[in-house]
């Protein structure tokens, strides 16, 4: 899980360097990547066991860089600094592996997987299409850790079936009750998708 | 803080280094500035560390004018280098950041000149 238990010293030390940060300590962006790089990088390594390396790497510094230069992006109140790190670090890397894929697939190839049109069926008309566009602005509320993430990212390819969904929530596919975990996971996840809709149209409003 | 790092967190934090060395909130920035007064000496050499420590420091964020000195003090103690020379490559730096982004200097009529150098000449 990524949620840090609320009595965690490296949380609580993070939340203490990000509010020294945006004070202007000069110390506190080389102890927050001192303090994050190693056990990020850890976290994806065991996460995404089949990542390379280097991607693992890249992702993890991505990460930190993304909050150095910006580290009004993060919101306390949605969360832990460790928790925002850990899901830019996921997402980072998922987008290195697909660049990674792509570069691998042959040329004619390439074409032919873009144009494959979307079927939406998880996420219909609107949704589908909000849930691209509010994905990386809401993602810490929508998504609360890396399986999490997992699924979201297969619902937003509009993938079917339980099998997928069950190997990223470490679930046997063979095991009867796994269907009914999956679409428990999909409903929440729907479920925190409709609060962020309703919460940027009454915003709008 | 500093850390010893493997090669992989080594590698990471030159490339943090890099990428911060455009920002000016990161000592980082510093770096090129510095090497445009001094271009026979890095800034590792400067501060007498290693290329490490001096990467560390580079991510630090530059010292607040409102403490100025603090801040230098806090960052050299937390890296192990000389608070002085810290201070004395922070003010070069800066100082030609400055002479950077003055405004040229209106451009003066040459007869002053000429008419200035006619009163040096007449005073001798």
């Amino acid at each position: 899980m990524l949620r840090t238990p609320p009595n965690n010293p490296v949380a609580t030390r993070l939340g203490e360097l990000h509010q020294a940060n945006l004070a202007g300590e000069p110390t506190a962006t080389a102890e927050i990547f001192s303090l994050t790089f190693r056990p990020l990088s850890r976290h994806l390594k065991i996460t995404r066991p089949d990542a390379h390396d280097d991607q693992v790497n890249d992702a993890t510094t991505d990460a930190i860089l993304a909050y150095l230069r910006k580290p009004g992006a993060f919101d306390p109140q949605k969360g832990s600094l460790w928790t925002f790190l850990c899901v830019i670090a996921a997402r980072r890397l998922s987008d290195l592996r697909r660049s990674a894929g792509r570069e691998r697939l042959p040329v004619n190839l390439i074409p032919i997987f873009e144009l494959q049109p979307l079927r939406p069926n998880n996420l219909k008309g609107e949704d589908h299409l909000l849930a691209h566009e509010i994905e990386a602005r809401y993602l810490t509320e929508i998504a609360r850790d890396e399986k999490e993430l997992q699924v979201l990212e297969l619902m937003c390819s509009d993938v079917r079936g339980t099998s997928q969904y069950a190997v990223v929530l470490g679930l046997d596919s063979a095991d009867p009750g796994t269907a009914h975990e999956v679409k428990r996971v999909k409903d929440k996840l729907k479920a925190r998708l409709k609060k962020v809709r309703n919460a940027i149209n009454a915003k709008i409003i | 803080m500093p850390k010893s790092f493997d090669s992989a967190g080594k590698v990471a934090l030159l490339r943090v280094c890099s990428e911060l060395s455009g920002n000016p909130e990161f000592i980082a920035s510093l770096e090129p500035l510095w090497r445009s007064v001094v271009p026979s000496k890095g800034p590792a050499e400067a501060l007498n560390c290693s290329q490490d420590v001096w990467s560390w420091i580079a991510i630090c964020r530059r010292p607040r004018s409102s403490c100025f000195l603090e801040d230098i003090e806090k960052v050299a103690s937390a890296t192990g280098v000389n608070a002085n020379k810290l201070q004395r490559f922070i003010v070069t730096a800066l100082t030609a950041e400055r002479f950077q982004n003055a405004p040229p200097e209106p451009a003066g009529d040459p007869t002053e000149l000429l008419a200035a150098r006619r009163y040096d000449e007449e005073e001798e």
